[in-house]
């Protein structure tokens, strides 16, 4: 009787307590829109101290009425290390938006990520937009061997799920770089028997394709006039665990057959909340167990596999609904010489609804054929010292992928805060209070932020709960050192203010680029063009900047001081203490243990307020006195008093102090331990510059027209849904070239259309 | 099983649950707590005294202050005051009276219990002539379209008023409100309207003068008070 009660009690508890917690840990994912993020750049391949233009997709889906829609966007640029080499905010009142970042000229040759996301993907657990770019820099030797572009075997075999397993239908990836073969057709042959399995060999150097080994033997694969390369394969008693997406809107999930086992118990699940689970029978052949992803939630999902060893294998998957649409697009010639004009002549047939948006890139063919391929090929491999999988990303991720393609996602790990806060109306900046012995959050603490200006700004926050504080910043913040101070007149607390930093490290593998062999000749005819560009001074692509106009709202502190003093007016004097005694009669600043304390005297009452007044130093708080009592009227510029009990939300002051001095007080401020913050929000936005020819001009232009992108335009003009016909000019640098289209349509699906152009 | 076994799970997720319904409402009293900026004025410790009322409404009434900085504050307890032409608020939280500081606000609206109308201040600078009037002050928009009816709800001294208190006189004030209707029209002229009657309309706006009593006739209604003056207004500007 005592172990029933213990187990319903424990039950009970177990219930209740799992319900409560779910509620705690979704709530404010239920009330943001389900954002994704995508960015198309106008090329993939750079050189150090080329400009990156990208343009930015944000796709709200049904959500598009939510008010909660970010306003603010985050992309950086990441190197495999982890290391941050840009970073850019961006406030995006729109759910497009375009903008640049330069790659600086020291820039070593590697694989970088452009990483891209807001604060409601962090919020909902959605993977960010991961975009994988090469940077080469001209001056490494060989480029191509520093990023490992090349694989080091002339043939490579690749299989899912890191080897052959049979039954099944396996997908294989074969590199073969830099092969010269005669046949078009390579065999995969079933050793110790005759049974042969073809496919075809094509110049662009890989292939990829399905495989159904019958028995468990071994498989080669036989290339015309090469040694016959082993396949590997799975040779794992454990249970296997494959999700692969099959056509249309099914998730297949393969499972191996084990020896110790005759049935799994399958689980998906996305963050607590279970979805699906249910135990199934295996057969001695692989099974399949197919799942509608229509039926699941948009988002990062998890499979589980249990056997009854209750050993559990583990995959991530990504649901994410989209349909790989294309824009017809033609031009009105073949080829093109240089400097000639190029006309664009769009086709609305095979688009199912209206353009939202869209971008244009026209750019040298870079010929990575991985992206050329608007699919993800996941190849998930097994390791057996860790027991876990893994996923190697085997081509870089592309804008459009195929309906619920399954993408590994990345995000930051170890956030260090819980309370992200969906920036709606623009950027926040957020911190904690934190008592500085036991590191334990401080509430109901006061944070005030201000800058150095020549009127008092402030503005504050109180920390809640967890010790939480925020700041929605505005475009007067841009670009200035912000400061963040405690206020505690009564010096209650031993606290310090952590800032939280939006940029976090996100080391990664580089993914494995396949090539084609003219990349060399690429670069080194690029190589070429950036010497003749130096040599000429034409440092970057034609382009020009424009600062946005916009209006600042101020968070003026107050107006009308009730006294104001100039010190110029006054005999000079040494310290703040002798300027108070003699220029400031309501001031009285008094000297007690070795410290400087100040009082006013209080207009309405004629009295002195019972504490120091707040004081501003340059519009900055201070929260000392004796910081600024070595000032004198040489520094100082102007004194303002407001000598009435005043009011700021629900902080009251004993009188307000502000103090201007002549120069910026950064010294000062490093004394009050003070360090800025900077708001580097919207840059300059850059825009790119293409050069219209008429037949005279293009004789008599003197300088080398050297670009490699020769147009690229963010936002294409649409007349009722669709892009107007559009036109542009060749540039001096002849070869393949790939005109890329990307966009939204309003029905919230993506297209990508790349087509070429040659220019002889 | 024992109360205390029962009792515990379900205090625990009670708690767990205060924590997920917290979270939430924290969450949202932050996004909204976010666009919103902190009124700053001076703390009124007394007021000086008058016979008749200086403010515009009974009781404190909810309402929004627009800053001049676009900052805007919700939910405040506002009133205002015609003989200082100041906008009070009442810090609940701190139990004070404030006047804002008049420089820093563009607009504010007050919700009138009585009539059930929200009444919007605009902080205005007009000059009118034969007019006095301080450099810039809180007028009511009574009606906004191309043309805009402003009053200007002052509170004057009418008189002196003595009263003994522990066998001393004491003289106050007598106060009684004031209204001062404008309009402001397309081209940014203010021209002012003494009292709400024909006459006085027609002298600020002769060249309308045919044109309001057509309408006035046609709708056979007086002009006696501020519905009727803007329902003139109104007519001149859809004219």
């Amino acid at each position: 009787m005592l172990i029933n009660k213990t187990i319903i009690t424990s039950f009970l508890v177990i219930f209740l307590l799992t319900d409560g917690f779910c509620n705690a840990k979704f709530a404010l994912s239920e009330f943001v829109p389900n954002e994704n993020l995508y960015i198309h750049t106008d090329k993939d391949i750079y050189f150090s101290g080329d400009r990156v233009f990208f343009k930015t997709y944000l796709n709200v889906g049904k959500d598009v009425n939510n008010s909660l829609i970010s306003k603010v966007l985050y992309i950086a640029s990441y190197a495999p290390n982890g290391s941050m080499i840009d970073s850019i905010e961006m406030f995006s009142p729109n759910l497009f938006n375009h903008g640049s970042f330069f790659l600086p000229d020291t820039l070593k040759t590697g694989l970088y990520r452009l990483v891209g996301w807001t604060n409601n993907m962090l919020i909902t657990n959605t993977p960010f937009f991961v975009k994988q770019i090469i940077v080469i820099n001209r001056f490494d030797e060989d480029p191509i061997k520093t990023i490992g572009l090349y694989c080091q075997k002339p043939i490579e075999v690749i299989v899912e799920g890191g080897g052959l397993t049979y039954g099944i239908e396996n997908q294989l990836a074969v590199l073969y770089y830099n092969q010269d073969f005669t046949e078009k057709h390579a065999y995969i042959i079933e050793n110790d028997s005759d049974t042969t399995t073809t496919f075809e060999i094509n110049d662009l150097g890989f292939s990829i394709f399905s495989f159904t080994p019958e028995s468990k033997k071994d498989y080669s694969i036989h290339f015309p006039k090469k040694d016959p390369i082993k396949i590997p394969s799975n040779t794992l008693e454990k249970n296997l665990l494959m999700i692969r997406q099959s056509e249309g809107d099914q998730i297949s999930v393969l499972v191996q057959p084990s020896k110790s086992t005759n049935n799994v118990f399958i689980k998906i699940s996305q963050g607590n909340v279970i979805l699906k689970e249910s135990y199934v029978d295996l057969k001695q052949t692989v099974n399949e167990f197919k799942f509608d992803a229509g039926k699941f939630p948009l988002g990062l999902l998890t499979i589980a596999l249990l056997d009854s060893n209750r050993d559990v294998i583990k995959e991530e998957f990504y649901v994410n609904r989209m349909n790989c649409q294309g824009i017809k697009v033609n031009t009105d010639k073949e080829n093109y010489g240089t400097r000639e004009k190029v006309n664009l002549i769009f086709n609305k047939s095979i688009l199912t609804a209206d353009i939202a948006s869209a971008s244009l890139s026209v750019t040298r063919d870079e010929t990575l054929l991985a992206n050329n391929s608007p699919s993800i090929h996941s190849f998930n491999e097994f390791d057996n010292k860790e027991n876990h999988y893994y996923v190697t990303n085997y081509a870089i991720n592309s804008f459009v992928t195929k309906d619920y393609s399954l993408i590994p996602s990345q995000r930051f790990q170890n956030l260090q805060f819980e309370m992200i806060i969906p920036e709606n109306h623009g950027s926040i900046l957020s911190g904690k209070v934190i008592d500085k012995t036991s590191r334990l959050p401080i509430s109901r603490a006061i944070v005030f932020l201000s800058t150095q200006d020549t009127i008092v700004n402030l503005k504050y926050s109180e920390t809640y709960l967890d010790g939480s504080f925020f700041f929605l910043m505005t475009d007067y913040y841009k670009n200035k050192g912000i400061y963040l101070s405690i206020y505690d007149p009564l010096n209650l607390y031993n606290a310090e203010i952590v800032i939280r930093n939006k940029f976090n490290p996100l080391p990664y593998t580089p993914n494995k680029i396949i090539v084609h062999n003219n990349l060399s000749q690429y670069i080194e005819d690029t190589k070429i063009i950036k010497r003749v560009q130096k040599s000429f001074g034409i440092n970057h692509l034609p382009q020009e900047s424009h600062r946005l106009k916009v209006k600042q709202s101020i968070p003026t502190l107050y107006h009308n001081p009730t006294f104001k003093y100039k010190t110029l007016d006054y005999v000079s004097l040494d310290n703040f203490s002798e300027i108070a005694y003699e220029i400031i009669p309501i001031l009285r600043i008094r000297k007690e243990k070795g410290k400087f304390t100040a009082r006013m005297i209080n207009s309405s009452t004629r009295e002195f307020f019972p504490q120091e007044p707040v004081i501003f130093l340059n519009g900055v708080y201070m929260s000392n006195i004796n910081d600024i009592i070595h000032l004198s009227s040489k520094d100082i510029k102007s004194i303002e008093l407001i000598s009435h009990s005043s009011i700021l939300g629900n902080i009251e002051f004993n009188g307000i102090l502000s103090i201007f001095t002549n120069e910026p007080a950064d010294n000062i401020f490093q004394k009050d331990h003070k360090k800025p913050v900077y708001f580097n929000i919207d840059r300059d936005k850059i825009n790119f510059l293409s050069p219209k020819y008429d037949d005279d001009q293009k004789i008599d232009q003197y300088f080398p027209d050297l670009r490699e992108t020769i147009t690229w335009i963010p936002n294409l003009e649409l007349i009722d849904g669709f892009p107007s016909n559009i036109s542009f000019y060749t540039s001096d640098v002849v070869g393949n070239y790939s005109i890329i289209i990307e966009g939204i349509l309003i029905n919230g699906k993506p297209f990508s259309q790349r087509i070429p152009l040659i220019v002889k | 099983m024992s109360n205390r076994k029962i009792f515990l799970p379900l205090a625990i997720n009670l708690l767990f649950q205060i924590i997920g319904f917290t979270q939430t409402n924290n969450t949202v009293e932050i996004i909204e707590k976010l666009n919103e900026s902190h009124l700053f004025g001076e703390i009124v410790y007394k007021q000086k005294p008058t016979k008749g009322s200086q403010l515009l409404l009974e009781s404190w009434s909810e309402g929004t202050v627009i800053l001049k900085n676009g900052f805007i504050s919700n939910n405040n307890l506002l009133n205002y005051n015609g003989y200082i032409d100041q906008v009070l608020w009442f810090n609940s939280s701190k139990v004070r009276t404030v006047i804002l500081e008049k420089e820093a606000i563009h607009e504010f609206s007050l919700f009138d219990t009585k009539t059930k109308d929200t009444l919007i201040f605009r902080n205005i600078e007009a000059k009118v002539p034969f007019y006095s009037l301080p450099p810039s002050f809180f007028a009511q928009v009574l009606y906004e379209g191309n043309i805009v009816l402003f009053v200007f709800r002052q509170i004057i001294d009418a008189g002196i008023y003595s009263y003994q208190e522990n066998n001393s006189t004491f003289e106050i004030p007598i106060v009684k409100p004031r209204n001062l209707y404008f309009i402001k029209l397309a081209n940014n002229d203010v021209i002012p309207i003494k009292k709400i009657n024909k006459r006085s309309i027609f002298n600020a706006l002769p060249s309308e003068k045919d044109h309001i009593k057509k309408f006035i006739s046609h709708n056979k209604f007086s002009i006696k008070n501020e519905k009727d003056l803007i329902r003139i207004i109104n007519f001149l500007d859809i004219e």
